[in-house]
């Protein structure tokens, strides 16, 4: 299950349904980004999206994760518009038969929507907006894992 | 011609969506950016920038295609999710 959307989410929840979903699976990781709070003076962050694009590649991001491992059930939600600090942006959960592909899967996933999935974020904070790219450190996580 | 900008380019050109007059025949992508950058030199580098994206009609596209007036085009810069 796919979702891009503005409403606040319960990942408790979210993950109780895949696990209801995939009764036969010996393995659940899930993973949940949140908007940084420890920096103290981001007072909100904006995800801007594209109304196509941003759904199209969050959902090609999916197809490639259900491609690569064999997953009996996969959740992304990932949210657009104004977030507060300590609010969930992101939730990845991967069924699978055993531990370690539920494990890659999920860490394969975030390492491509960190920096493919079409978001633009601006942290607000008292002294004004800035622009949020993608680090070096994102893409050198997205390239353990090939061209794919 | 309806031309968007998205992330910090929005903030650059102060509006998210501009119209644009374009000729019957088309335009070339490069001599948008140039006609949208005006006399702003470090706007042109942006538009030009590797990392920046021109999508049509919600496509993205490589290289320099003809565009037409009833296209429509957007210019994403880098992005970043999760």
């Amino acid at each position: 299950m796919i979702r891009i959307q503005s409403e606040a989410f319960d990942p408790a929840s979210e993950l109780a349904l895949l696990v209801a979903r995939a009764p036969a699976s010996g393995a659940v990781v899930s993973f949940v980004g949140l908007v940084r709070a420890s920096e103290g003076d981001v007072a909100a962050l904006e995800l801007q999206h594209h109304p196509v694009l941003t759904a199209a590649s969050v959902e090609a991001i999916a197809s490639a994760g259900r491609d690569r491992f064999e997953l009996d059930g996969l959740t992304v939600i990932h949210r657009f518009g104004r977030l507060s600090p300590g609010e969930p942006i992101v939730f990845v959960a991967a069924a699978a038969a055993h531990r370690r592909v539920a494990f890659d899967a999920v860490d394969y996933l975030m390492d491509r929507l960190k920096t493919e999935a079409v978001f633009w974020k601006r942290e607000h904070g008292p002294g004004g907006s800035r622009w949020v790219e993608a680090r070096d450190k994102d893409y050198d996580d997205h390239s353990r894992w090939g061209n794919a | 011609m309806r031309v968007s900008f998205y992330g910090k380019l929005a903030d650059v050109f102060g509006e998210s969506e501009r119209l644009v007059d374009c000729p019957r025949e088309g335009i070339e992508a490069d001599d948008l950016r140039r006609r949208l950058a005006g006399d702003d030199r470090a706007l042109l580098a942006q538009l030009f920038d590797v990392k920046v994206r021109l999508v049509v009609n919600d496509i993205i596209v490589r290289g320099v295609p003809l565009l037409r007036p009833t296209d429509e085009v957007a210019f994403l810069p880098p992005v970043s999710g999760g």
